[in-house]
């Protein structure tokens, strides 16, 4: 079930990693499972004959072309991690995020058309113990936002006080909000619903509560919303 | 040489380094920046290895002692200079 | 043979060590065996997991169903950074250097640590530390993570100086890891037995040679870093609470170290499995050398990966991709290691008892933690995962999936060793039984909760996250009562086990070889081991044609050996001044109305000043006789002096610490919009003045030495006068700069970072030249007691050493601070 193209993005990741996971972990634990079964001492068998014995150093073994064969394997299965990973991170957090599609108002998106300019962004911030969202003209609500489903947006996220972290949870990205800097998220949503917006990083009593809510509407009832607002 | 007269030789080329430093400083208006710092710092670490080297007598120790200083300094300014690079990114 | 040498051995008695308390008493409190050391940080980290076990159960119960209220936000923060703190820094480090401290020596056949006493102090730094964390919840506990996070450490933030006693007890335990390193270091170095070379150690002593290493650049990196979050919190200033350092100079810092940190607890845990696993599968160590090869690289790459854990807080996308990628790379070795245990199996004959079990255990538990880590260096996976349970169960899986079970591993395998007697076998395979499957239900479940914050006191029931929960308390419940097995069968064991004999486990390693549990002294000869690669005690053959220890009571020379010889009271008591010292500064009130900083409570630290000075000068004045064996194993320090060793680790220690703090400079400096101009703020005239005063102490040191070594005691005298003379001049030019600074407004609060950095740099110089001019009058008085003629000048070339690495700081900071 899509519910942005970010959770879409991460979804297939966390298989692809997964998938190998399992494989790897599968086969490691066989392979152990299987040698402590097979090579469990019994009464009748007597010790290996390079058993390490109390009065002298034990004689060395094992084969540096083994100890080469993992490694290539290895380097081979997180090879494709690093790949896969790049791509996903080429599009999620970019040093240049996308353009904003949803430009709030007439005013703003011609301005912007004539410029070949950015829409505006959405500014966050964290606050002991509440998020504070603000729209272009310095309208802001706290602890929730509203945004039109299939448009992109793009938020620069700064804290106001301490170390914070704006975390869509279903979303499936988060960001550090801390003072001083802005980092900028962003996401496609694709469905209409509510999402949780929580702090992850230790904030203080309070931290807990430091929830907020974000609502993607259709296109219509965003903009009888926006434009009621004001 | 007698150390004593070592001793006081590296003394000698420590004050005249640091009043090299001292006299650079009238004429930073006049370097451009980076390279001033980049004179300063390594008029520093040049008195720096002196000092090491005499005072400390690293000179006359087992070699083993002296590459583990070496050693150390190595991969404690590579770690250093990562860090900066890093800072560089921000 | 007379190579037989008490090591250790208070020559001449102190008077306040006799009579005060009764022996067994007294035996505990002010022995320098590295035996009865081990024991005692075995003992105390065994205390603080318990401590640390209950916080985490009593979470488990405030998580385990929506909206619970068994404890309040404050209290459950308190909790999560308190059992945090006490797992990673006063559990596991601790835990495996009881072991490193009992068994390695006896393993590298040394009959002690280098230095005894400097070891015994180490202990007591660390207990008294564990005590400051504890008592810090009477001040109102540290609330804000393990990871101190700022600027929430800044005053105006968290007000309760529970943090300040909380960071206080941080210092106290870095210094006490700093000693033990260079203790450790010096040990392995110079004073394994003749024919022990490096390449024929043991894995154990191995990973903690390679732990040491990462202990020694990592751990003066924290120290700078708490160092600089205290002096935030006690004199106002603001590396942590502006903007320009802030956040992120705390995140590089603290990473900087915690990266390795993580490898630090784990590294002693797999060496104890790679020495647990050959003896019960009776086969060498699959590729030793390979495993030990993996360990150096991945100690090396442990401290270019640090950036992972600031992969969401902005630091580019050039940056983040080079961290995923040395990130993902350090699981290379990890590989080679686990797949070395594992074909180490084969072909085998595999006894599996509760040891073994327990190491075969923890492999199996870092394979999924290893698995899951590198999930979370992905950056992209990151952005979703950080700061969820899915971090908490990665870590748990490595620090007690691997690192305790693999501890427990080797309690189980030396508790013979340390005891003389054996455990409960069934027991303890019961434990391990109960403690793997509780593990994995108290853990397995919350990779699932991958939505989760961690660190939440509670959740609403509508997340749908209360069945997992439930079942992870459920499982916390069956891993913590299954430790009751373990203490249980221990503690009776230990008084009414069967004997175990010297070598119940038909081990190889050289402890095997000594009664259990060993005698004070340990080896009757120090043994070696030839080309061949044999054991010899003396001029026989070892094991089995005779065991490495004759009598019990009478061996030798003749001479007896007692718990109650090589004791020292002035570790113990030094610990507590610097305890009391920092308490003090630590438990002051707040300053003014809006607080920024505090005031401390300074008879506290009168007391604390004053015990420490007369422990100093106890220490100095006990002739503790520390014997260098001569032909021990030594490469490649074979011609460097013990002391000369750790004095230069020592030096390497420091200059990380002012390599961070003047790395915190740049960071502030670079990130500010302005700086004063040269010459603006402070006096390029004084600057110099003190680089040349301080320079030409340095000449003078040298020529102390040099007229000490021709005997020329009048030379001697002048040069040291002359040191502590240039010393205090240093000091009074400095102090009428600050004087001055201080009357134009230009102090700490009033004038921002550019002060802040100088106050504190330069300041902690200043502490490093007070403590040089202390060294000066110690040495003065002893000349003048008539030491130091020709051949005995070790001392006035050690001090040598430190000021001229003091002086070399100085000349770093006059250009950084003055001229640019």
């Amino acid at each position: 079930m899509a519910v942005s193209n970010t959770q879409v993005i991460f979804d297939n990741l966390y298989g692809i990693f997964t998938y190998l996971a399992i494989i790897v972990g599968v086969i490691v634990f066989a392979l152990m499972a299987y040698l402590i079964i097979r090579y469990r001492a019994k009464n009748s068998s007597s010790d290996p004959e390079d058993t390490p014995r109390l009065g002298r150093i034990p004689t060395s073994r094992g084969h540096g072309r083994n100890v080469l064969i993992t490694v290539t394997l290895s380097t081979f299965l997180l090879a494709i991690l690093i790949i896969t990973s790049f791509a996903a991170v080429d599009t999620l957090f970019p040093n240049n995020p996308p353009n904003a599609t949803w430009c709030y108002s007439i005013a703003a998106y011609n301005q912007t058309q004539a410029t070949g300019q950015s829409c505006p962004r959405l500014d966050v911030t964290g606050h002991q113990f509440y998020w504070v969202f603000t729209y272009p003209g310095a309208r802001s609500y706290t602890n929730f936002f509203r945004v039109p489903v299939n448009t992109t947006v793009v938020l620069d996220v700064t804290s106001a006080d301490v170390f914070h972290d704006f975390g869509i949870i279903q979303f499936k990205i988060k960001t550090d909000a801390i003072k001083g800097r802005t980092n900028t998220i962003w996401f496609i949503p694709y469905k209409t619903a509510n999402y949780t917006i929580q702090c992850f990083e230790l904030c203080g009593t309070g931290h807990v509560g430091m929830i907020a809510t974000l609502n993607v509407m259709n296109v219509t009832a965003f903009q009888n919303w926006y434009g009621s607002e004001k | 040489m007698n150390t004593t007269y070592l001793y006081l030789l590296v003394f000698a080329i420590l004050v005249g380094g640091t009043d090299i430093e001292f006299n650079l400083a009238t004429l930073q208006a006049t370097i451009p920046y980076s390279f001033y710092v980049s004179i300063l710092l390594g008029l520093a670490g040049m008195k720096a290895i002196l000092i090491a080297m005499f005072y400390q007598h690293l000179k006359y120790e087992p070699r083993s002692l002296s590459s583990w200083v070496i050693i150390g300094l190595v991969i404690a300014s590579l770690l250093m200079s990562l860090s900066f690079i890093q800072l560089h990114g921000h | 043979m007379s190579q037989l040498s008490r090591i250790g051995t208070v020559v001449k008695s102190d008077p306040m060590s006799q009579d005060i308390f009764p022996p067994r008493v007294k035996r505990w409190l002010f022995t320098t065996n590295h035996k009865e050391v081990g024991i005692l940080y075995l003992v105390t980290s065994l205390f603080f997991f318990v401590a640390a076990g209950l916080l985490a159960l009593t979470m488990r119960t405030q998580l385990s169903v929506p909206n619970n209220n068994v404890l309040t936000e404050t209290l459950y923060n308190q909790f999560v950074t308190v059992h945090g703190l006490l797992m990673i820094f006063w559990v596991l480090s601790p835990f495996a250097f009881g072991f490193a401290n009992y068994i390695l020596p006896l393993q590298i056949g040394a009959r002690d640590l280098a230095f005894p006493r400097l070891n015994a102090m180490s202990y007591w730094f660390y207990l008294f530390s564990g005590v400051a964390i504890i008592m810090s919840f009477i001040f109102g506990a540290p609330d804000l993570g393990w990871t101190l996070y700022s600027p929430q450490t800044a005053f105006q933030f968290t007000p309760t100086i529970g943090l300040n006693v909380g960071a206080a007890a941080l210092i106290l335990i870095t210094v006490s890891i700093t000693m033990s390193s260079v203790n450790f270091l010096v040990t392995m170095f110079k004073m394994r037995a003749p024919g022990m070379k490096l390449r024929n150690m043991p894995v154990f002593p191995w990973a903690i040679l390679v732990t040491i290493f990462m202990m020694l650049y990592a751990f003066p990196s924290f120290l700078a870093a708490v160092l600089l979050l205290y002096v935030d919190r006690a004199f106002g200033t603001f590396y942590f609470s502006s903007i320009q350092g802030g956040a992120l100079l705390w995140d590089n810092v603290f990473w900087f170290f915690g990266h390795p940190e993580v490898y630090i607890v784990l590294f002693p845990a797999i060496g104890v499995i790679a020495d647990v696993i050959p003896t019960f599968t009776r086969r060498p160590l699959y590729g030793s050398k390979y495993v030990i090869g993996s360990m150096i690289a991945a100690a090396v790459i442990s401290f270019i990966v640090w950036g992972h854990h600031m992969f969401v807080t902005g630091i580019g996308l050039t940056s983040t991709k080079l961290y995923t990628v040395t990130t993902i790379a350090v699981s290379l070795p990890f590989d080679v290691m686990v797949i070395a245990m594992i074909e180490t199996l084969i072909k085998a004959r595999i006894k599996l008892k509760a040891a073994a079990l327990f190491a075969l255990g923890a492999i199996a538990l870092f394979v999924i933690g290893g698995i899951t880590g590198v999930y979370l260096a992905s950056v992209a996976l990151d952005h979703a995962l950080r700061g969820t349970y899915f971090v908490v169960a990665h870590f748990h899986y490595i620090m007690v999936g691997a690192s305790i079970m693999g501890l427990i591993a080797g309690l189980y395998y030396w508790f013979p060793k340390l005891t003389g007697r054996m455990y409960n076998e069934t027991v303890a395979k019961i434990h391990f039984v109960v403690s793997f499957i509780g593990f994995n239900i108290l853990y397995f479940p919350m990779f699932l909760l991958l939505d989760m914050p961690r660190r939440i006191q509670t959740y609403a029931p509508d997340t749908g996250w209360g069945p997992l929960n439930s079942l992870a308390t459920i499982g916390g419940f069956i891993f913590g009562g299954a430790q009751v097995l373990l203490f249980l069968n221990l503690f009776l064991s230990q008084r009414r086990g069967p004997p175990s004999g010297p070598n119940p486990w038909d081990g190889w390693t050289l402890e095997w070889s000594l009664p259990s549990p060993v005698p004070a002294h340990d080896f009757d000869t120090i043994p070696s081991i030839a080309e061949d690669g044999t054991y010899r005690f003396g001029n026989g053959p070892g094991y089995p044609n005779g065991l490495a220890h004759i009598d019990d009571s009478k061996v030798g020379n003749g001479l007896a050996y007692s718990h109650l010889e090589g004791m020292s009271p002035w570790p113990l008591v030094m610990a507590f001044a610097a305890f009391l010292f920092f308490l003090g500064l630590s438990i002051g009130q707040p300053s003014s109305p809006t607080p920024v900083s505090y005031k401390p409570f300074w008879p506290l630290i009168a007391d604390g000043t004053i015990l420490g000075v007369i422990s100093l000068y106890g220490y100095s004045r006990e002739r503790f006789s520390v014997h260098e064996e001569s032909h021990v194993e030594s490469w490649p320090f074979r011609e460097v002096p013990n002391v000369k060793l750790g004095i230069w680790t020592f030096l390497g220690a420091e200059v990380i610490f002012f390599g961070v703090l003047i790395g915190a400079y740049f960071f502030v400096r670079t990130n500010s919009a302005t700086w004063p101009a040269v010459g603006e703020l402070f006096s390029i005239r004084n600057g110099f003045a003190m680089t040349l005063v301080l320079l030409t102490s340095s000449l003078t040191a040298i020529m102390a030495l040099a007229s000490a070594k021709i005997g020329s005691r009048n030379g001697l005298i002048a040069g040291l006068l002359a040191t502590f003379g240039l010393g205090a001049s240093f000091l009074y030019i400095k102090a009428t700069e600050w004087i001055e600074l201080g009357t134009h407004g230009v102090f700490l609060v009033a004038s921002g970072l550019p002060a802040t950095s100088y106050f504190i740099t330069t300041g902690t110089h200043g502490v490093h030249v007070v403590a040089g001019m202390c060294m000066t009058v110690y040495l003065l008085a002893n000349t003048l007691k008539g030491r130091y003629t020709k051949g005995d000048h070790d001392a006035i070339e050690h001090f040598g050493l430190y000021w001229h690495f003091v002086d070399i700081v100085w000349v770093f900071l006059f250009p950084l601070f003055y001229l640019i």
